[in-house]
């Protein structure tokens, strides 16, 4: 296992902006020095968010990953459920590089929710602590483990968050360093927006997709953006409609004067190319 | 002197033949009344039965000797059924009937103190076993004699009493004839389309009638789940006679059929409460009874609340859901019943049930654990999930409920193009599932991509395509086409939290 320390050639430029840095990095194996030092180049962006997040949220900061990382941006986040597991799930999606992390031992088996996802980063990204081996994961710790995550990064994305919430910890911690804050905008009756409302109001700059975060790392965001995947007619129709407003199977069939069969193998088609998900009370909800 | 009479032992659904020897001794220096061959406590009380009821035919045992040997002697004999056999060959042993005449036959019933016989359980189960151990002519309880007469080659004799019987057999006497139809009557289910502003939910439960597939619903209370589950055995086409039998069988061996009551002719819909233990909802006890599983064989097993059901309830029903029998197994050996039926369960979304004002008032974690935990047994036996809210009055506008009637023709003619195949969709063999159901390249697109998304296992690709054959059989369509698919897709996600 690889431990780069202050000194060390491996050991991340970054993180000497803080008041604090770790004392030593400890990274989960396989991963090596030359492939730690690919995975920590710029640019890198943290995206962070809540652990009780909607369908609907994780869905997006699945995407935005997958985008980001496809241009090339390496996605930094903490391996929580949540926002946090849908940020690491898509970059892994599009091939894309992501770093995960904790705020426990590299060898912990922490959250058990992510344990399957800590297993492909472990391989295909790089999991990372200042904690040794074996420390358990405590509450105190995860704040710590933030500062972390926000100094890695060039910029912290955070898409829903309570208004005391570890993600907006993350986000004051990044702006202390001086990095920039994108929020995810939303309706102040969504419990998921308050705290990014909040962190608008305190000057963040507003994300809404991922031109926005390729335009504050200081890219030319016209060539990168993703095409809708392609939908005809009725499909289209469905989802503009639930565009206006998220709803049940049922309702959805009736506004678009749908029969229950057609419905269902649209809404079908739809979830499968990722454009909408179910939240849990079952209504159907965009993406994009 | 020594007398014979022919019986018969139910365990499960099977009837075994059980020979009946009593020796008689009228001038004993101590009178007694033994019976041995494994009975239970409902035989011992035989005793004082037949001592009462051979009194009040005019013979008094009560100064005799009788031995009463149940053979085979290793298989255990259960229940009042073994009365008056034996006490025919009582009688015959007190010279009250010619013990050729009683040798002839087999018996079965229960007696009353004055002679009286009463009907008793399992009465198809040993009219077969009648008629395969070369012993057609079964005297019974009159109440019984209807259902004896569906097994073919029987010749019932139905007797009012001892007294009768022993007038029959010696030819003084008719037996009495039964009245009932051999068809049962068809209790009219409730209709279909009193389910108003529920069509996602209402299309559901035809895919899973026209394929004999596996349906959760989820919703709040009040919503129509009890309610839809209730029509489920009216869209489903009468059972055909094979189906008939085996299920008259069933009830009967289970002494829930009522009495001349027929051939069970509609689909069974077996609805336990959550409390059922294991043995209640797969069968078991001492002695082995049918267990709703079985009861439902043919028809619809619904479990409301599926929560609150016990998990070692729940975990017991996936072999049977998967296979169609239960097996019990005991020390003496194991018995295999049939378990073939449609899964029906409901539950709420969430621990609060989301039928407050406010809908649902639980944090969200809550809700994922309890989604998960409540279907986890059983989830990847469930083929189509839907759920259900509260009808919205844009809903109910549109929403024009069909009958009954009109979908259970749909249903039947998606079951005649199932049963030419040879096999409902249900219960499709996986290595049969390339032939009877083949995907086309789009449609295996569509599906490799549910696979990709949702981690889907290989029984569940197999559910989706079980599905997916059902939807084209109700679009009356040879091949399944990629929507026929992307709704069974649509459908199987509804089952997932």
């Amino acid at each position: 296992m690889i431990a780069p320390a202050p000194g060390d050639p491996d050991y991340p430029e970054r993180l000497h902006d803080l008041a604090d840095p770790p004392g030593r990095l400890f990274v989960r194996e396989p991963v090596d020095a030359e492939r730690l030092r690919a995975l920590l180049a710029p640019p890198l962006v943290a995206i962070v968010g809540s652990r009780s997040a909607s369908a609907a949220g994780i869905a997006f900061a699945s995407r935005l990953a997958g985008e980001l990382a496809a241009s090339g941006v390496g996605v930094v986040s903490g391996l929580a459920r949540g926002i946090d597991a849908g940020a690491h799930q898509g970059a892994l999606d599009r091939g894309g590089r992501t770093v995960a992390v904790l705020g426990c031992g590299v060898d912990r088996d922490y959250p058990s929710a992510t344990v399957p996802l800590a297993r492909r980063i472990a391989v295909d990204g790089a999991i990372l602590s200042e904690y040794p081996p074996s420390t358990p994961p405590a509450p105190f710790r995860f704040p710590e483990r933030n500062r972390i995550v926000a100094a890695l990064a060039d910029a912290t994305i955070v898409i829903e968050a309570a208004a005391r919430s570890g993600a907006l910890i993350t986000a004051r911690l990044a702006l202390d360093l001086g990095r920039d804050v994108l929020a995810v905008p939303g309706a102040p009756w969504q419990s998921g927006a308050e705290g990014t409302n909040l962190l608008l109001k305190d000057g963040a700059l507003p994300l809404t997709g991922a031109a926005d975060a390729l335009v504050a790392l200081g890219f030319d965001p016209g060539t990168t953006r993703d095409d809708d995947p392609a939908v005809d007619g009725s499909a289209r129709k469905v989802l503009a409609a639930l565009r206006r407003e998220p709803a049940s199977a049922d309702v959805l069939a009736a506004r678009c004067g749908l029969t229950s069969s057609a419905a269902a193998a649209l809404i079908a088609e739809l979830e499968l190319k990722g454009l909408l998900v179910r939240e849990l009370d079952g209504r159907l909800v965009p993406t994009a | 002197m020594l007398t014979r009479a022919h019986a018969f032992a139910l365990t499960g659904l099977d009837a075994t033949p059980v020979e009946i020897e009593v020796y008689t001794s009228l001038k004993p220096k101590n009178p007694c009344f033994t019976i041995v061959g494994l009975p239970d406590k409902a035989l011992q009380e035989a005793r004082s039965r037949i001592r009462s009821a051979a009194f009040a035919a005019g013979v008094d045992t009560v100064e005799s000797l009788l031995l009463v040997n149940l053979a085979p002697a290793e298989v255990r004999k259960e229940g009042a059924g073994f009365d008056l056999p034996i006490a025919l060959a009582v009688l015959a042993g007190h010279g009250a009937v010619d013990e050729r005449l009683v040798d002839e036959v087999a018996a079965v019933g229960e007696l009353a103190f004055d002679g009286r016989l009463r009907p008793v359980p399992g009465i198809l189960s040993i009219a077969e076993a009648a008629v395969r151990a070369g012993r057609p002519v079964l005297l019974c309880p009159v109440e019984c004699a209807a259902e004896a007469a569906l097994v073919p080659g029987c010749q019932p004799l139905g007797c009012e009493s001892v007294q009768h019987a022993v007038r029959v057999l010696r030819g003084e006497s008719q037996p009495t004839t039964p009245t009932a139809s051999p068809s049962g009557p068809l209790v009219v289910a409730p209709d279909l389309a009193d389910v108003r502003g529920q069509p996602g939910a209402r299309r559901a439960l035809e895919i899973c009638a026209a394929g004999g597939h596996n349906l959760l619903m989820i919703g709040p209370p009040g919503v129509g789940k009890t309610m839809l589950a209730k029509r489920l055995p009216g869209i489903l086409p009468p059972l055909n006679d094979e189906q008939a039998l085996l299920a008259t069988r069933i009830h009967s061996a289970a002494g829930v059929l009522p009495a001349g009551a027929g051939l069970v002719r509609v689909p069974p819909f077996r609805a336990p409460h959550h409390s059922a233990t294991t043995p209640a909802l797969v069968g078991g006890g001492t002695r082995i009874r049918p267990g709703e599983a079985t009861l439902a064989t043919g028809g619809v097993l619904f479990l409301d609340e599926l929560p609150e059901f016990r998990r070692d309830a729940l975990e017991a029903l996936r072999v049977p859901i998967e296979d169609g029998v239960v097996r019990i197994s005991r020390a003496s050996g194991s018995v295999v019943l049939p378990s073939r039926f449609s899964l029906i369960a409901a539950m709420n979304p969430c621990p609060c049930g989301g039928g407050g004002p406010q809908g649902c008032t639980c944090p969200r974690e809550r809700v994922i654990a309890y989604q998960r935990k409540a279907s986890g047994p059983l989830l990847d036996r469930i083929d189509v999930g839907v759920r259900l809210e509260r009808p919205a009055p844009e809903v109910l506008r549109v929403d024009r409920p069909e009958t009954t009637t009109v979908v259970r023709e749909r249903v039947c003619a998606a079951r005649d193009r199932q049963y030419a195949r040879g096999v409902v969709n249900g219960l499709l063999p996986v290595d049969l599932l390339e032939h009877v159901a083949p995907l086309s390249g789009e449609c295996t697109q569509l599906v490799d991509e549910a696979v990709r998304r949702l981690s889907l296992s290989p029984r569940g690709i197999h559910r989706i395509q079980r599905v997916a054959r059902t939807i084209a059989d109700l679009a009356k369509s040879d091949a399944i086409a990629p929507a026929h698919v992307a709704e069974a897709i649509a459908v199987r996600l509804g089952a997932i939290a």
